[in-house]
C-alpha cells in the first residue's frame, strides 16, 4: 500500500523541449481569478498521513448535481451527478487538481513526444481492485478499447475516435486498436492520428475520457445488453477511494471508504451523494446536515457570507453564458457586433451575478496563460451599435426571436433587459422560453433559430476547447457548432495550435484565434460565471478551486463534530 | 349485485388500454425522447447526431409508436412490465419501491383531514354562525389558499433550519440505523404540508353536508318526537351526511396514489408523483406506462368500491333501476 | 282531484313560484349574507383593476430598470422592484388578468361538463347512467400532470392549453357529485307529485331537481376557482405555468423559492399571496352566500 508516491511533476524531462512541467501545468490551469475570495480555513496540507491506527469516520453528504443518467457506466455519463460518484469509486489515468494542474491518478508519471502525437503513461504497481484483483495496463486498454465499440454507444468516443486505428476497429474492420499500445504490464502508449495536446485534457477531465473499469468484470459483457449487466446496476469494483454500496433512486448513492486505496485509506467512513432540487439542498445545506453544495445563487450567497454553519467560496468558472447568433441569418459581422454593442452587459452582470463572474468578449478565457488584453470589450455603446447597424443594412421592421430553455433564472432576469435595450437601438425581439427538449430540437436537430441564450461548456480549461464550437467541420448536427460560424483562417490556427507542445507558440497561436473571434462575434458573448460552493464548516481538507471537481482529494478530507 | 361487479371488472381491460394507448400517443408526440433527455444540448451537439441515432435503436426508439405500444403489451400480459429506458432498472420494482412511501404520506393526510375535518366541519354545521364556526370557515379557506409550495418551504425553513427541530428532507437520517422514530420525524413536516390541503376540505363538506341534512323535514319530524338531540344526529343526520363524504374520499384515493409532486419535491420524498414526472420529462416509456397503468387501475377500483359504498349507505340507490 | 291538489301543493312548496318573485327573493336572501356581498365587492374591486389594469398600474409591468432593482416600497414604486427592477404593483395589477381568468376557464369548462353529464346520468339511470359512469371513469384515469407535461412540451407553456386540459380532464368529480344528488333527489316527493302533473323530464332537470342539487355544486365550483389559482402558482414551481416576464400571480409568489427572497425580500411575494388569499375568501364566500341564497327551504 504505497503512500503518495508522486506529488512532484508527473512527467520526465525528454529530448529537445523544456518547460514540459510548465506546459503541463499551463495547459490546464484555469482562467484569471477575477472576483475570487476564498474564506474560510480551507487550505489543505499537501500530504496529510493519517494517524496511525484511526479508523475511517463520519459519514459526508455532497450535493447532487442534478439526476444521474441512468444506469451506472461511465460509458453513459453526460455530466450528472453519476460524474461525481464515479469520481469517488473510479480513477483515471491523470486527474486535475483544484487549479487545474496535472496529477498522476493510476498513471504515476507520463510523457509526450515531441509533436504531441504519442503519449506514454507509465501506472502505478501497487493499484488494486476492491475485490483484490491487482490492477494492470490490461484495464486500461479493455477500458479505452470497449468504448470504442460500436455496440456500446459511449459518449466518450468522439473524444477517442482521434486515436491511431479507432475508428477501423469501430468498423469491424480490424480486431485491434493500433494506436492502443500495451508496452508491458504497467506501460501504456497512445498514438494519435493527428498530433493534440488537447487530448490529455480529455483524459483528465471528468466531463470526456474514461474511468477504468476491471477487465476481470466486464471483459466478457456483451455490449447489446450492457445496460442491464450486474455492474451497470451495482459498480461495486473500482480503484477509487470509495466503494460503490447502494443506489436508492431519487434519494442518494452511498460508498464507504476504500482502506486499501493507493493514496491511503481515506479519513471519511462513508460518502453520500444526495439527490435533491437546489432549493431543497440549500434548506439542507443551512440546517447541517448537507456538506457540500454545488452552484449556489449569487444572492444566496450574499446572504450567508457570515454564516456560523456554511463556508461561502466562489471559484472561476470555465463555462461561458452566450447568445448563439445563427450566423446562416445573419451573416454580416457589423450586424452581430451591434448587438454586442447594444447592450450593457456590465450592468447586466452585476445585477445578475452580482459581481460573482467576469465579462467575457471571446471564448479563448483560459487557461491563465491565454489571456489577453488587448481585445476590444464591447464596451456599451448604443450610438455605435446604431451606426453598425445602419451600416449593415438592417431593415428595423424586422423582428428577431431570442429562444432558451425555461427554468435559467439568469436568463430570465437578463432576456427582457436584452429585449429593451435592443428595442433602443432599433432591433425588435421577440422573446420564446421553451421546454428542454424543445429547446434542443430547435437548435440542434432543426437549426432553425435566430437567438438562442444558454451556459456552460469548458473554454476555460483549454483554448482548444473553442474549436469544438467554432470549427467549421463541427457544424450541428455533427459537431458542437451551434452557431454555424466558419472561417477557414480560424481552423488552421486550431490545427496549429494542437500540434505543438511549447506554450508561448500556442500563446501566440491563441492570440490570433482569440482576435478573429473578438472581431467577428459570432455568439454575443456575456460573461463566465463563479461556481459558488457552500462547504460546512464541519469539514476539514477541502481545497476548491477552478475544478468543479472538487472531491479530487476526498482521500484526505474528514469531518469534526458539529 | 354481482353481476354489476363483474360487468364493470371486465369494462376496466378496454378501458386502461384506451387510457394507455392515448396517453402514450401524446406523450411520444412531445420532441426529445429518452437518449437526449439526460444530455445538454453543448454536450449533445458535440457527441454528434449519428451517436444519438445509435442510442436510439439500441433502445428501440426507432420504431414507430404503435409497434413499440403493442410490444410493450405484449409483454405485459405475460407478467413483465419492462425496464426503465433510462436505468435499465425493472419497472415493476420501482413503482413497488414508491408506492409505500407515497400511500404512507398521503395516506396520513388524509386519515388526518378526515379524522380532524370532519368532525370540526359537524360541529361547526351544528353551531352555526357562531364563533366556532367562524374562526373554522376562514381558518380553513387561509389554509387552502397557501400554495403547497409555499407552505412546504416556508415549514423547512422554520421548523428545519431555524430550529432544527425536524429534518429538512429525505425519509431518514444518513448514515444511521434505521428507526421508526426516524421515519415518523421526517414525516412530520410533509404530512403537515398535505394535511393543510385536505382538511379544510372536508371540514367544508361535511359542515356544508350536514347543514343539508339538518334542514330535511326527517329531522323536524325526529325532533318533534321528542328524541334526544344526540340520537337525532348521530342515526339520521350523520348517515345522510356519509354519501357526500364517500364520495370525497372516494375521489381522494386517486390522488392518494398519484402523489403530491410538489411536496415531494420539496421533501425529497420518494414517491409516485416524482417518479411520474421524471418519467414524462425524460421520456422513459416503460416507466410513463407502467404507473399510468397501476395508477389508473386504483382509479378504477376505487370508483367500483365508492359505488358500492353508495349502495350500502342509501338503500333508495340500490333499488335503483329502469326508471318506472 | 284530491292527489292533485297534493302535487299542485307539494311543488309550490318546493318553492316553484312564479319567476319574478323567485328571483327578487333569491337576491334579498343572498343580500342577507354579509360576508358573501364583502366578497362580491371585493371580486368586483379586484376583477375591475385587472379590467383596467392599463389605467391602474403606475408603470408599464415590463420596463426593466436595471438602476432600480431590488427595492423596497417607496414613493415610486409602491410595492417595490423585483431584481431587474419592474414595478411589483403594475405587475400585480396585470397578473390579476391572468390569474382570475385561468381559474374562471378551467372551472366554467369542468363545471358544465359535469353538470350536465351528472344531471342526465343521475336522472335517467339504466343504460344512459351506466354508459356515462365509463366514460367518467375512462376520463379519470387520465394522468392529468402527465398530459399537462407532454402538452407543454408540444405546444410551448401556455397557460391557457393547460386550464383547458384541466377542464376536460377533471370534470368527473362534479359528474359524480351531482349524480349522487340526482339518485337521491329523484325519488323524493315532489319530484314524483310534479311528473304527476305531468311535467317533462327536461322541465323536472331544469327547473325542479336541479336547482335543489346545486348547493354541492356550487360548493365545488368556488373551491375549483380558488383551487385553480392555486393551481397556477404550483404549475409555476414545477415551470408549466405562465412564464416570465408575463406576470401572474403564480409566478410572482414562486420566487419565494429562494431562500434569500423569502428572507429579505418579502415585498415580491407577500402582495401577491395576500391578494391570492383574499380573492379565494372572497370566492368561497360569494359561494356561501349562493349556496344560502338558493335553499329553498332557507
Amino acid at each position: 500500500m504505497g503512500h503518495n508516491e508522486a506529488d512532484d511533476a508527473p512527467q520526465r524531462e525528454g529530448p529537445g523541449r523544456l518547460g514540459r512541467r510548465e506546459l503541463i501545468k499551463g495547459a490546464a490551469a484555469a482562467g484569471a481569478a477575477a472576483g475570487l475570495s476564498r474564506t474560510g480555513g480551507h487550505e489543505a496540507l499537501a500530504r496529510q498521513d493519517s494517524t496511525p491506527g484511526a479508523a475511517p469516520s463520519g459519514a459526508l453528504q455532497l450535493g447532487g448535481e442534478s439526476e444521474p443518467a441512468g444506469t451506472w457506466l461511465p460509458y453513459r455519463a453526460s455530466g450528472g451527478a453519476e460524474t461525481q460518484v464515479f469520481d469517488l469509486i473510479f480513477s483515471r489515468l491523470i486527474r486535475f487538481d483544484a487549479d487545474y494542474t496535472l496529477i498522476p491518478d493510476l498513471a504515476e508519471r507520463f510523457e509526450i513526444n515531441d509533436d504531441a502525437s504519442e503519449f506514454t503513461f507509465y501506472l502505478r504497481q501497487n493499484v488494486t481492485w476492491h475485490d483484490g484483483t491487482p490492477f494492470t495496463a490490461r484495464d486500461v486498454i479493455f477500458t479505452y478499447r470497449m468504448a470504442m465499440q460500436e455496440g456500446v454507444g459511449a459518449s466518450q468516443y468522439n473524444k477517442l475516435s482521434q486515436i491511431q486505428g479507432a475508428a477501423a476497429y469501430r468498423a469491424g474492420e480490424a480486431d485491434d486498436v493500433t494506436g492502443l499500445q500495451m508496452i508491458d504490464d504497467y506501460t501504456v502508449k497512445i498514438v494519435l492520428e493527428r498530433p493534440n495536446i488537447a487530448f490529455l485534457v480529455g483524459a483528465a477531465h471528468n466531463n470526456s475520457l474514461v474511468w477504468i473499469l476491471p477487465e476481470h468484470i466486464l471483459g466478457d459483457a456483451d455490449p447489446a445488453t450492457l445496460d442491464q449487466h450486474e455492474f451497470a446496476q451495482n459498480p461495486t469494483v473500482g480503484t477509487g477511494p470509495f466503494r460503490f454500496v447502494e443506489y436508492v433512486p431519487d434519494q442518494y448513492v452511498k460508498t464507504e471508504a476504500n482502506l486499501d486505496y493507493f493514496l491511503g485509506a481515506p479519513k471519511l467512513a462513508e460518502v453520500y451523494v444526495v439527490m435533491a432540487a437546489p432549493a431543497t439542498q440549500l434548506a439542507s445545506l443551512e440546517s447541517g446536515e448537507l456538506h457540500i453544495m454545488q452552484a449556489i445563487s449569487a444572492a444566496d450567497a450574499e446572504r450567508l457570507a457570515d454564516s456560523q454553519v456554511v463556508d461561502i467560496v466562489p471559484t472561476p468558472g470555465v463555462g461561458i453564458f452566450q447568445t448563439a447568433i445563427m450566423n446562416e441569418r445573419f451573416p454580416d459581422k457589423r450586424m452581430r457586433q451591434a448587438l454586442m454593442y447594444g447592450v450593457d452587459r456590465a450592468t447586466l452582470m452585476d445585477v445578475v451575478l452580482q459581481g460573482q463572474g467576469r465579462l467575457v468578449h471571446q471564448s479563448v478565457i483560459g487557461p491563465e496563460w491565454a489571456n489577453y488584453d488587448d481585445l476590444n470589450t464591447y464596451a456599451y455603446n448604443p450610438d455605435m451599435a446604431r451606426q453598425l447597424l445602419e451600416e449593415a443594412g438592417w431593415d428595423s421592421s424586422r423582428s428577431i426571436e431570442l429562444i432558451w430553455e425555461q427554468g435559467f433564472q439568469a436568463i430570465e432576469l437578463a432576456a427582457p433587459v436584452f429585449q429593451q435595450q435592443m428595442s433602443e437601438i432599433g432591433v425588435n425581439v421577440t422573446l420564446t422560453p421553451m421546454d428542454e427538449a424543445a429547446f434542443e430540437k430547435r437548435v440542434i436537430e432543426d437549426m432553425d433559430f435566430d437567438l438562442a441564450w444558454f451556459g456552460g461548456g469548458a473554454y476555460g480549461l483549454d483554448p482548444d476547447v473553442s474549436s469544438t464550437y467554432y470549427a467549421c467541420a463541427n457544424w450541428t448536427p455533427n459537431g458542437g457548432n451551434t452557431t454555424h460560424y466558419c472561417n477557414e483562417e480560424l481552423d488552421e490556427l486550431f490545427a496549429q495550435g494542437r500540434a505543438t507542445s511549447d506554450i508561448d507558440e500556442r500563446r501566440e497561436i491563441y492570440h490570433q484565434v482569440a482576435k478573429i473571434l473578438n472581431e467577428d462575434v459570432p455568439t454575443i458573448f456575456w460573461w463566465s460565471e463563479n461556481m459558488i460552493w457552500g462547504i460546512s464548516k464541519q469539514v476539514q481538507g477541502v481545497v476548491p478551486g477552478p475544478n468543479t471537481d472538487i472531491h479530487w482529494n476526498i482521500h484526505e478530507w474528514s469531518l469534526t463534530e458539529g | 349485485m354481482g353481476q354489476v361487479v363483474l360487468h364493470r371488472l371486465l369494462i376496466t381491460v378496454p378501458v386502461l388500454i384506451g387510457v394507455t394507448l392515448l396517453s402514450y400517443i401524446l406523450v411520444s408526440l412531445a420532441p426529445g425522447d429518452a437518449v437526449t433527455a439526460f444530455i445538454d444540448p453543448v454536450t449533445r451537439a458535440e457527441l454528434g447526431e449519428e451517436w444519438v441515432e445509435m442510442r436510439r435503436e439500441q433502445l428501440g426508439l426507432n420504431q414507430p409508436v404503435v409497434v413499440r405500444y403493442f410490444s410493450w403489451l405484449r409483454e405485459l400480459v405475460q407478467g413483465n412490465f419492462g425496464f426503465s429506458l433510462i436505468n435499465g432498472q425493472p419497472v415493476a420494482g420501482q413503482i413497488l419501491d414508491r408506492l409505500g412511501p407515497t400511500s404512507m404520506l398521503m395516506g396520513s393526510a388524509i386519515l388526518i383531514g378526515t379524522l380532524v375535518g370532519v368532525p370540526l366541519g359537524i360541529l361547526s354545521a351544528v353551531r352555526q354562525y357562531s364563533l366556532l364556526d367562524y374562526i373554522t370557515t376562514v381558518g380553513g379557506f387561509l389554509a387552502i389558499s397557501t400554495p403547497s409550495f409555499f407552505l412546504g418551504l416556508g415549514l423547512v425553513y422554520l421548523f428545519a433550519v431555524r430550529w432544527r427541530l425536524f429534518p429538512s428532507s429525505g425519509m431518514r437520517t444518513l448514515g444511521e440505523d434505521d428507526s421508526t422514530l426516524d421515519l415518523i420525524r421526517h414525516m412530520v413536516l410533509p404530512v403537515m404540508v398535505l394535511a393543510m390541503a385536505q382538511l379544510p376540505l372536508m371540514m367544508r363538506y361535511a359542515r356544508s353536508t350536514m347543514l343539508e341534512v339538518l334542514r330535511q323535514d326527517y329531522m323536524t319530524t325526529a325532533r318533534a318526537k321528542g328524541l334526544r338531540e344526540r340520537i337525532v344526529l348521530m342515526s339520521h343526520a350523520f348517515r345522510n351526511a356519509l354519501i357526500p363524504l364517500i364520495t370525497v374520499i372516494g375521489l381522494s384515493l386517486p390522488e392518494l396514489l398519484s402523489g403530491a409532486v410538489i411536496t415531494e419535491t420539496i421533501f425529497q420524498w420518494p414517491g409516485m408523483g416524482t417518479l411520474a414526472v421524471r418519467a414524462v420529462t425524460s421520456r422513459d416509456y416503460p416507466v410513463i406506462l407502467g404507473v399510468i397503468l397501476v395508477t389508473a387501475t386504483m382509479v378504477l377500483l376505487a370508483n367500483l368500491l365508492a359505488d358500492l359504498l353508495y349502495a350500502v349507505a342509501d338503500p333508495r340507490i340500490r333499488l335503483r333501476g329502469r326508471r318506472a | 282531484m284530491f292527489s292533485t291538489e297534493l302535487a299542485k301543493a307539494a311543488v309550490a312548496r318546493s318553492g316553484m313560484a312564479e319567476e319574478p318573485r323567485r328571483q327578487r327573493r333569491f337576491v334579498r336572501a343572498f343580500l342577507r349574507h354579509r360576508l358573501a356581498v364583502a366578497g362580491l365587492v371585493v371580486i368586483t374591486i379586484l376583477g375591475l383593476a385587472a379590467i383596467l389594469a392599463p389605467l391602474v398600474a403606475t408603470h408599464d409591468p415590463y420596463t426593466v430598470d436595471l438602476l432600480a432593482a431590488r427595492q423596497g416600497p417607496s414613493r415610486d414604486h409602491w410595492l417595490g422592484t423585483d431584481e431587474v427592477g419592474r414595478d411589483v404593483f403594475s405587475r400585480l395589477v396585470y397578473g390579476a388578468r391572468v390569474s382570475l381568468s385561468v381559474g374562471l376557464v378551467a372551472v366554467t369548462i369542468y363545471t358544465t361538463i359535469g353538470v350536465v353529464l351528472g344531471a342526465i346520468s343521475g336522472y335517467f339511470g339504466g343504460f344512459v347512467d351506466g354508459a356515462i359512469q365509463r366514460l367518467t371513469d375512462t376520463v379519470m384515469c387520465f394522468p392529468t400532470l402527465i398530459i399537462i407535461i407532454a402538452a407543454v412540451s408540444i405546444t410551448g407553456p401556455s397557460i391557457w392549453n393547460v386550464m383547458l386540459i384541466i377542464g376536460l380532464l377533471t370534470w368527473t368529480g362534479t359528474c359524480r357529485l351531482v349524480r349522487g344528488q340526482f339518485l337521491s333527489l329523484r325519488e323524493q316527493a315532489f319530484v314524483e307529485a310534479a311528473r304527476s302533473v305531468g311535467a317533462s323530464d327536461m322541465r323536472l332537470i331544469f327547473r325542479h331537481v336541479l336547482p335543489n342539487s346545486v348547493a354541492p355544486v356550487i360548493v365545488s365550483a368556488t373551491f375549483g376557482v380558488a383551487a385553480a389559482i392555486l393551481t397556477e402558482a404550483g404549475l409555476s414551481f414545477l415551470g408549466l405555468g405562465v412564464q416570465p416576464p408575463t406576470a401572474s400571480w403564480g409566478n410572482l409568489i414562486n420566487l419565494a423559492q429562494s431562500a434569500t427572497i423569502l428572507q429579505q425580500m418579502p415585498w415580491l411575494w407577500a402582495p401577491p399571496g395576500v391578494l391570492i388569499a383574499v380573492a379565494v375568501l372572497s370566492i368561497n364566500f360569494i359561494g356561501d352566500g349562493l349556496r344560502d341564497a338558493l335553499d329553498p327551504r332557507a
